[in-house]
């Protein structure tokens, strides 16, 4: 047993946030019949409107992945922070459902709690001046939410670093190719900072098996450099089986990789086929989501206001019931104070 | 024990009583104190019966001998008498008797299981005490019996107990007196401050007179303000001094009377804040040497620039980090090692379950 495997183990997206494929579609489609039940009592259209499937909710969330990412570029934020955003995001609607919540509004707050989580400071009125027609009350509203989503597991190991290590590593190990390293190091961060996010590798591959599966995408042999096989040939003894287990496991993580190849990201527009299956998923979402999480900011101000009564409900409670006028006589004093304001503050001497 | 200091007032018979009386006789030589000013009392615990000093010189100085008392057949020694504590001795009695029995049934609340066991344990021995005092003739002989016996058997047990309980009576000691010290020097301190803030006053007084006198006619308001503004902001600083020393822990509060408790200490080794997790790497060899063999134009750069150097950055750190993160976790295979634990993260499992993330912290229950 390696000892950096039992260190990985101690992460919190191995304890929390990895799931088998099967763990992990249950997941998504619990999240998803739950939402529907909660929803359908709320929605006041008869009769109810066709709902997303779990599938259905799945595009819309790597849809807005890729808006979140290109909102990231636009900010000019850094490719770490960026992933740790994305990551948020989809971790999230693992165990929220889109009709739910609103992604577009998760998604300017996964962006500024990535800066905060990843320790790179930027001022939320900044960032809300950047992404146009978006308020800092809207940004900071769903920022609890994400946290209880994420549940506060906020370490993202990525695989950059590892890449980072690995190039290095492969410039000791074969001096005279440099230049076939760099190019591959160049398109394996492509990989990893797009087909990484989009995909559900985070969640069944550990950062270093992600980091093997890119590097073999884009140069075959390298992946043999970093992890030989054991002398004597393969297939014998412990060494061996370990040896093939992390070939297979790479080799899957890198067949869900190539279903979102790096080159999509800047052809994803332009495909009219992507954005004509999208519209009427969005419209169906207008459709079938939650009218009371509509609106993050109302909502979180609600909950402020309950908790703040929650704790006066005692002494309020028993005076509203001796004295039945006691509300419209605290609404009667509010309408004198602000009759007194007629002429505006006093004047300053 | 220590409170019978404190009741000196009912002790007759020794030297130092109050008052004497002239027609006080032995009565075994019939002497009264008219003709011996320093006659003093003496009693055995064999029997308590009183008789004057010179009697027991007199009878006793050549070995042991009946008391001299009509009817009693006790046999008693010079060593065994004393002067009576209390002038009424049949709580001269009981007193020695409690003394006795409490030096052989010497344990503490510490020693037991629970209180139940303790108070069971004191009524066992006040029973024991009671029949001694003021049991029958066959009571008081089974009680001594047992009594007798216990101190025979435990011999061990009664001498660590008076050993702790001396021990434990020292480290009080130690603790009044160091208690008293700190107690002295607070109300030095107090003292200290008390004067200084006089003086302080007395100089700002000082210093408006001189100030009002120095002022031009008509200004005065101008002068008095500026010394109280002065004064306040000597207020402040000081305020924000005492702020800063109450911070520190200097409260100077204590309490007495705590038990201390005993920490146990399982084992000396240091602290492992990894939990015994192993640190050494497997697949990759990160020692010093190794680390420097790694070049590349931005390491190089980290390497040799003094801003990278000067805030701390350590492009061996770095590298290390990035080796590391490289090649760990290659050998889990979350597929299999979550489908042999069942769904190991029953927390997501739960909060998919209940469409809630946050587990209790109400997230759905406002509409």
């Amino acid at each position: 047993m390696a000892t950096e495997d039992e260190r990985y183990r101690q992460s919190s997206q191995y304890r929390l946030w990895s799931f088998t494929r099967a763990g992990l579609q249950d997941l998504r489609a619990k999240t998803n019949s739950l939402a529907k039940q909660q929803i359908a009592p709320r929605l006041t259209t008869n009769p109810p409107p066709e709902f997303l499937t779990a599938e259905e909710e799945i595009r819309l969330v790597r849809f807005h992945t890729i808006e979140l990412i290109q909102a990231a570029q636009f900010c000019e934020l850094p490719t770490e922070i960026r992933s740790t955003a994305a990551v948020f995001f989809r971790r999230f609607y693992v165990t929220n459902s889109v009709m739910t919540y609103p992604p577009t509004e998760l998604l300017k707050t996964s962006l500024f709690f990535g800066c905060k989580a990843e320790g790179y400071y930027i001022r939320l009125s900044r960032l809300s001046e950047k992404l146009s027609g978006t308020t800092s009350e809207q940004i900071l509203a769903g920022e609890f939410l994400l946290c209880q989503g994420v549940r506060f597991a906020f370490d993202v190991r990525h695989p950059l670093r590892a890449l980072d290590g690995a190039i290095l590593e492969l410039q000791q190990r074969l001096p005279n190719e440099q230049s076939r390293i760099n190019k591959a190091h160049v398109r394996a961060r492509e990989v990893l900072k797009f087909s990484a996010l989009l995909t559900d590798v985070y969640f069944h591959y550990t950062p270093s098996q992600i980091m093997m599966a890119a590097l073999q995408m884009v140069d075959n042999t390298l992946v043999d450099v970093l992890v030989p096989a054991p002398h004597g040939g393969a297939g014998d003894g412990a060494a061996g089986e370990m040896h093939k287990k992390i070939m297979d496991a790479i080799a899957s993580c890198r067949v869900m990789l190539e279903e979102e190849p790096p080159e999509r990201m800047s052809s994803y527009w332009e495909t009219p086929e992507t954005a004509r299956s999208m519209k009427p998923l969005r419209k169906k979402l207008q459709r079938c989501r939650d009218p009371d999480r509509v609106d993050l900011v109302a909502l979180q101000k609600a909950r402020r206001e309950q908790a703040l009564n929650k704790e006066k409900k005692p002494a309020g409670a028993a005076e509203g019931e001796l004295f039945g006028e006691a509300i419209s006589r605290e609404v009667k004093r509010r309408k004198v104070d602000t009759a007194d304001d007629v002429f505006g503050p006093p004047m300053p001497l | 024990m220590s409170r019978l200091g404190s009741s000196v007032s009912i002790r007759h018979g020794g030297s130092t009583a109050p008052q004497l009386d002239e027609d006080e006789t032995c009565p075994v030589c019939k002497t009264t104190r008219y003709f011996n000013r320093d006659m003093e009392f003496r009693i055995n615990p064999e029997c308590y019966h009183r008789m004057c000093k010179t009697c027991v010189e007199r009878i006793f100085k050549d070995g042991p001998n009946q008391c001299p008392y009509a009817g009693c057949n006790k046999t008693l020694r010079l060593r065994g008498f004393k002067s009576a504590f209390f002038g009424d001795l049949s709580v001269e009695r009981e007193v020695d008797i409690r003394r006795r029995v409490n030096a052989i049934f010497n344990k503490v609340e510490d020693d037991f299981e629970d209180l139940d066991a303790y108070n069971d344990y004191l009524y066992m021995v006040e029973c024991l005490t009671e029949d001694l005092v003021n049991g029958t003739d066959d009571a008081r002989k089974k009680a001594e019996g047992q009594l007798q016996e216990w101190e025979a058997q435990h011999k061990a047990d009664i001498e660590r107990n008076k050993r702790l309980a001396r021990e434990t009576e020292d480290a009080r000691q130690k603790r009044l007196t160091s208690e008293k010290e700190l107690a002295r020097q607070r109300r030095m301190l107090e003292l200290q401050e008390e004067a200084d803030e006089k003086a302080s006053a007395a100089r700002f007084r000082e210093e408006m007179l001189t100030s009002l006198q120095s002022a031009e006619a008509g200004k005065a308001n101008e002068a008095m303000d500026k010394i109280l503004l002065r004064k306040r902001g000597q207020q402040r600083r000081d305020a924000v001094l005492d702020a800063a020393a109450a911070a520190t822990g200097g409260s100077g509060l204590s309490i007495r009377g705590l038990r201390e408790k005993k920490v146990q200490v399982v084992d000396n080794k240091p602290y492992d804040p990894f939990g015994g997790l192993d640190m050494t790497t497997t697949r990759i060899d990160l020692s010093k040497d190794k680390l420097s063999e790694y070049k590349s134009d931005n390491l190089d750069r980290a390497r040799r620039r003094d801003e990278h150097k000067a805030g701390g950055y350590s492009a061996e750190e770095y590298l290390s980090r990035a080796l590391f993160e490289a090649f760990s976790g290659l050998g889990v295979f979350v597929e299999e090692d979550k489908m042999a634990k069942g769904v190991s993260t029953a927390g997501a499992a739960l909060a998919a379950a209940t469409g809630q993330t946050g587990g209790k912290m109400d997230v759905d229950d406002l509409f």
